[in-house]
């Protein structure tokens, strides 16, 4: 009862209160809107950019891709041809948009002209007949400026599915301040980088070689590459060859687990700023990258800068010049366009010009040619970075770039990658081995391959 | 001085009353702090490290300011193209339609239901009310592909209508208007004014609905939260970037952060949360106690 | 308004949940009235109810009883999919997984709003509206954005709080690993969705006539026991409300998971959660029809769970 006689004052005070909450909301609303203002000024200007050029007339063609820089040559592309308009998309990075393309093909509605494809993921979209074939298109006739890895990956027989852009091939870096200070030498084999690690080891327990994620489907599939060891082989049809249990696979397999047993080498996730911090802190006094791997690394440390120096990578074998490729992605054009012919001329434009190139080897983009001319091209070579102190990683990787295995990638890219993560991640936590994992796997893809109505062979 | 302890009088019941030890209120109260800070301090970093550059977001003590002040960079950078085509404004911009669209829709459909549940009696309206709460139990991940292939059927991918239409479906807006038009709405002032010859419609319209604001007001608001933070449907019904809202825009930042090749987008991806989180906190505290007023909602499992 | 609106809540509504009665009051019944009208108010809604959640339903089953293969196409394969999930560990240990977590997360979260409901109720904590609108904050944060901000906060060896952790001397510990991957997901579960557990709560608490605590303070009841034994049992109906939707969300868990995924991958397996199988399995393989399959069973365990849990209540004659 004695509560009524405050009842007047407390609704004053409530009142206050809100008030005070009512500031305090708009002035946050006020802060998200301050914000947004400030977006809409930067992000105008881009997104008119990209649609310049288009006259009246020009045929229009949606474009699907997502890596970095791509806006800047597609709009240098309608600046300079006036009859074709290309609108470009992103509809998710790699996995992500495949899933979109499938389902927009099995859809019958929505697919793009063109869409930016990886080359291990072409094979998938060439089965279900939703590439066109190039060569109709007169798009052949730039074999002769593409890396032969390149070239091979985007073609079948006579026919060619998509127009290369970027690679990525593997390469070296090593700390050459830390390889000084401990009397390592720059190892050239496989088992001269095992002996360098365990020098390491010896001299500072804390200290590993490398960084090895057991999880990252790319990468390792990359390293197996140019251990000679790639488990996939498959040329078409329904046959397809998997094989993560043969002599050379498990000599890798058992290669990685060694070092990994012996803490020689970490186990972060690529990208991961666990693996930045190694890199930085010297817990990792190498790191085996594809051309494209500066461009996080450089964002992403601090204290090593300048110190990374580029070398081919070790080889199985003395003298070797192998590498193999992570990334890079082509452009294919996409079954049921109406635009086939303007699809064809835009795509060999931008893998295969030196217009495009220019933009796309530029800062933003940052890619690594497939494109031959540019990788013969002294000043590409001559190129140094910020991490790379005074030397020259593209002299490495442009010599890498002629020197790859050619990976025959299965149908069923998207699948494996989905189930490989959850059957390596065993190795990282170190439940399990990377010869155990890898006889996990093959049962695991033959299984979903048979599934799929292949014919599976295993050696 | 005297206006603080005023309220106190009032909100605060003194512990000895229940019989506590005089301690108690102390003690509840750090407790609840305990609990505040737990649930502020991830927002705190949020705001903290949206003033950071890549490197220093790893390498610094995240509840605290270092490096460059890069606030007004990175909020710059919301608004250029990311990844090649990704632009923040148009996110922001398709969430507040689809937000406002979806929650005007499912508000005004489950105003109706609702209405029609609670004040008259048809055949199957109990079978039928039950199928609607029965559809609570579907999985969303299991609904958004067929739903994306019968909408390539209907020409409704990369279509906002795809995002908007489904978004007026709100089983839980229907229990609340169901609920409290029982409670709110007597059936007597409906049959009175039937007996002055209202039509049903006018009867709903002005003596149903005037009474059921409360109602209203909550069902709307929680439907803007559930469009607002729909991340499935998006994700899987649209390819073009420039139709994205903000979660499936961020998620798309997330894996373009993740994925390497351009890893400085890190505080680009935390800014993000932070202008996307405000707007709907702002909401929040102006319409608060509309939340509680209505309180039977359960959109709880988003 | 907004004064008009807290006072009438309160009152208008009551808070507690009572079962929908099967229709309008025994006056109406009485009155001879046209009952055809609600036919036409709830047909807009069951027209979009039915095309965009029948029909992809009606439509999931129906494909579920397919299988389309890369090689051969599509055929009829009747219940093969489903002895496929039905025989898959995977999938089950998903559903293991998600039901662990319900068991722990569900009774937490409530338990604790709750407890925060019930002493902002009684009036014995300072700064108490405070309080209540800042644990309501959370559930404005879209799960996409609350698990990019965990992920950074929990990073092993970076994130503030494994530095904390490591401080208060608990070793590196990685919120990630096999172990505390459960436990991290519970509580950032917890964090989203106790305020907005405890608003629902404490609005129904506030519906109890003051005169039901005031007796009980003068016989001498203490405060726990008015509210465990008094007010729990009132608002009883609201508590398990409250526990069949967190159920169903926690048995549902998909938002969370999926995107920590992208920054922990071992931390996710593929078919962590049912939802998670049902996605992976469908996008991520390829394998459509299977995972239309996953979907259907999965609804069906969600049914016959939450039909078993009303019918305990409903023999108690409580919720329905």
């Amino acid at each position: 009862m004695t509560h009524h006689s405050t009842v007047g004052s407390t609704e004053k005070v409530r009142a206050r209160r809100r008030g005070s909450r009512k500031l305090l909301a708009v002035a946050i609303a006020a802060i998200a809107i301050a914000a947004l203002g400030a977006c809409s000024t930067g992000g105008a200007a881009p997104a008119k950019t990209v649609a310049h050029g288009c006259g009246h007339g020009a045929t229009n063609l949606t474009f699907w891709g997502w890596p970095a820089g791509y806006n800047l040559a597609v709009s240098e592309f309608n600046k300079t041809h006036p009859d074709t308009c290309v609108k470009l998309e992103n509809a998710g990075a790699s996995t992500a948009e495949y899933v979109k393309l499938s389902d927009a093909i099995k859809a019958g509605s929505g697919a793009p002209d063109v869409a930016t494809i990886e080359y291990f993921e072409l094979p998938s979209f060439e089965i279900t007949h939703s590439l066109v074939d190039l060569s109709k298109y007169g798009v052949s006739s730039v074999k002769t400026n593409e890396a032969p890895v390149a070239w091979s990956q985007v073609t079948q027989g006579s026919a060619q599915y998509a127009m290369p852009v970027d690679l990525g091939p593997l390469a070296l870096f090593y700390n050459a301040k830390e390889f000084k200070d401990n009397g390592l030498t720059v190892p050239t084999t496989w088992s001269d980088f095992a002996t360098a690690a365990a020098t390491l080891h010896a001299k500072n327990p804390k200290l590993g070689m490398t960084n090895f994620d057991p999880e990252s489907t790319q990468d390792v599939l990359a390293l197996m590459q140019e251990y000679n060891a790639f488990p996939f082989t498959y040329t078409g049809g329904s046959t397809i060859g998997i094989n993560f249990t043969g002599t050379a696979e498990m000599a890798f397999a058992n290669y990685w687990q060694g070092l990994i047993s012996k803490q020689l080498v970490t186990t972060a996730g690529d990208f991961s700023p666990q693996q930045w911090a190694n890199l930085d802190s010297g817990a990792n006094a190498a790191r085996l990258s594809p051309a494209w791997g500066p461009v996080g690394m450089q964002l992403s440390i601090k204290n090593t800068i300048g110190n990374w120096v580029t070398a081919q990578m070790p080889q199985t074998t003395a003298g070797g010049q192998l590498s193999g490729n992570w990334g890079g992605s082509s452009l294919a054009v996409v079954a049921g366009t109406k635009h086939a012919k303007q699809a064809a001329e835009f795509v060999k434009w931008f893998g295969g010009s030196a217009d495009a190139w220019k933009i796309l080897s530029g800062p933003v983009a940052g890619a690594f040619p497939a494109y031959v001319p540019l990788l013969n091209d002294s000043t590409f070579q001559a190129r140094t970075l910020k991490i790379t102190g005074t030397t020259t990683p593209n002299t490495v990787f442009a010599q890498a770039a002629q020197h790859m295995v050619d990976p025959q990638w299965p149908p069923i890219m998207t699948a494996a990658a989905t189930q490989w993560t959850s059957t390596f991640a065993g190795v990282t936590k170190g439940t399990e081995t990377l010869p155990q994992a890898f006889t996990t796997y093959q049962a695991q893809l033959v299984a979903y391959a048979k599934a799929q109505g292949f014919t599976v062979t295993t050696n | 001085m005297s206006r603080r302890a005023k309220r106190q009088a009032t909100e605060l019941v003194p512990a000895h009353l229940y019989g506590l030890r005089r301690g108690t209120t102390p003690v509840l109260t750090a407790l609840c702090l305990l609990f505040a800070i737990f649930v502020l301090a991830p927002l705190v970093w949020l705001l903290i490290n949206a003033t950071k550059n890549q490197a220093y977001v790893y390498g610094s003590f995240g509840f605290w300011f270092a490096g460059p002040f890069r606030l007004f960079q990175n909020i710059a950078a919301l608004g250029q193209d990311i990844s090649g085509a990704g632009i923040f404004v148009d996110w922001l911009r398709n969430t507040l339609v689809y937000a406002v669209l979806g929650a005007v829709g499912a508000t005004i459909l489950s105003a109706l239901a609702g209405y029609g549940f609670a004040r008259f009696r048809f055949r199957g309206a109990n079978a039928l009310f039950f199928l609607v709460m029965a559809t609570l139990l579907v999985p969303i991940t299991s609904l958004a592909l067929p739903l994306f292939l019968v909408y390539a059927k209907v020409g409704l991918v990369n279509s906002i209508w795809g995002m908007i239409l489904p978004s007026t479906v709100s089983v839980v807006g229907i229990y609340l208007m169901r609920t409290y038009i029982e409670a709110s709405v007597p059936q007597d002032l409906i049959e009175a004014a039937r007996m002055d010859g209202a039509s049903e419609l006018r009867i709903f319209l002005r003596i149903a609905m005037p009474l059921s604001v409360p109602g209203l007001v909550t069902v709307l608001l929680i439907t803007v939260v559930a469009v607002w933070n729909n991340y499935f449907l998006p994700l899987i019904i649209f390819s073009k970037n420039s139709l994205y809202p903000l979660t499936v825009g961020l998620s798309s930042v997330s894996a373009a952060a993740e994925s390497g090749t351009k890893a400085d987008l890190v505080p680009v991806l935390i800014t993000g949360g932070l202008v996307t989180v405000l707007p709907l906190i702002a909401l929040f505290l102006l319409l608060e106690r509309y939340f509680r007023a209505g309180a039977l909602q359960g959109s709880l499992t988003g | 308004m907004a004064d008009q609106l807290a006072q009438a809540a309160p009152t208008g509504t009551s808070l507690r949940i009572r079962r929908p009665s099967a229709g309008p009051s025994r006056t109406a019944r009485r009155g001879k009235v046209r009952q055809w009208p609600g036919a036409v108010f709830i047909a807009p809604h069951m027209l979009m109810l039915g095309l965009f959640m029948l029909v992809p339903t009606v439509y999931a089953i129906y494909t579920s009883l397919y299988t389309t293969k890369l090689i051969g196409g599509t055929s009829f394969s009747g219940g093969a999919n489903y002895v496929t999930v039905l025989q898959s560990s995977q999938f089950w240990d998903g559903v293991g997984r998600v039901l662990l977590f319900g068991v722990i997360q569900v009774p937490l979260t409530i338990a604790l709003a709750f407890f925060f409901a019930a002493i902002f109720d009684a009036g014995i904590v300072r700064f108490s509206r405070f309080f209540r609108t800042v644990f309501f904050i959370p559930f404005a944060v879209p799960g996409v954005v609350a698990a990019v901000m965990w992920s950074f906060l929990l990073l092993p060896g970076f994130g503030p709080y494994a530095t904390f952790a490591e401080a208060l001397g608990l070793g590196k510990l990685n919120f990630f690993s096999s172990q505390l991957i459960l436990p991290t997901l519970i509580l950032i579960v917890i964090w989203e969705f106790t305020g907005y557990n405890m608003t629902i709560l404490y609005t129904s608490l506030k519906s109890i006539p003051r005169e039901v605590t005031e007796a009980a303070i003068v016989e001498g009841a203490s405060l726990w026991r008015i509210i465990l034994r008094i007010k729990l049992p009132m608002v009883m109906p609201t508590v398990v409300m409250l526990v069949f939707l967190n159920t169903v969300g926690a048995l549902q868990l998909f938002t969370e998971p999926s995107i920590l995924a992208a920054f922990q991958p071992q931390a996710i397996s593929f078919g962590f959660t049912p939802s998670l199988f049902v996605y992976n399995t469908a996008v991520g393989s390829g394998e459509y029809n299977l995972g239309a399959a996953a979907a259907v069973v999965l609804a069906l365990i969600i049914g016959l769970l939450s039909v078993a849990g009303l019918a305990v209540r409903r023999r108690d004659g409580e919720f329905s």
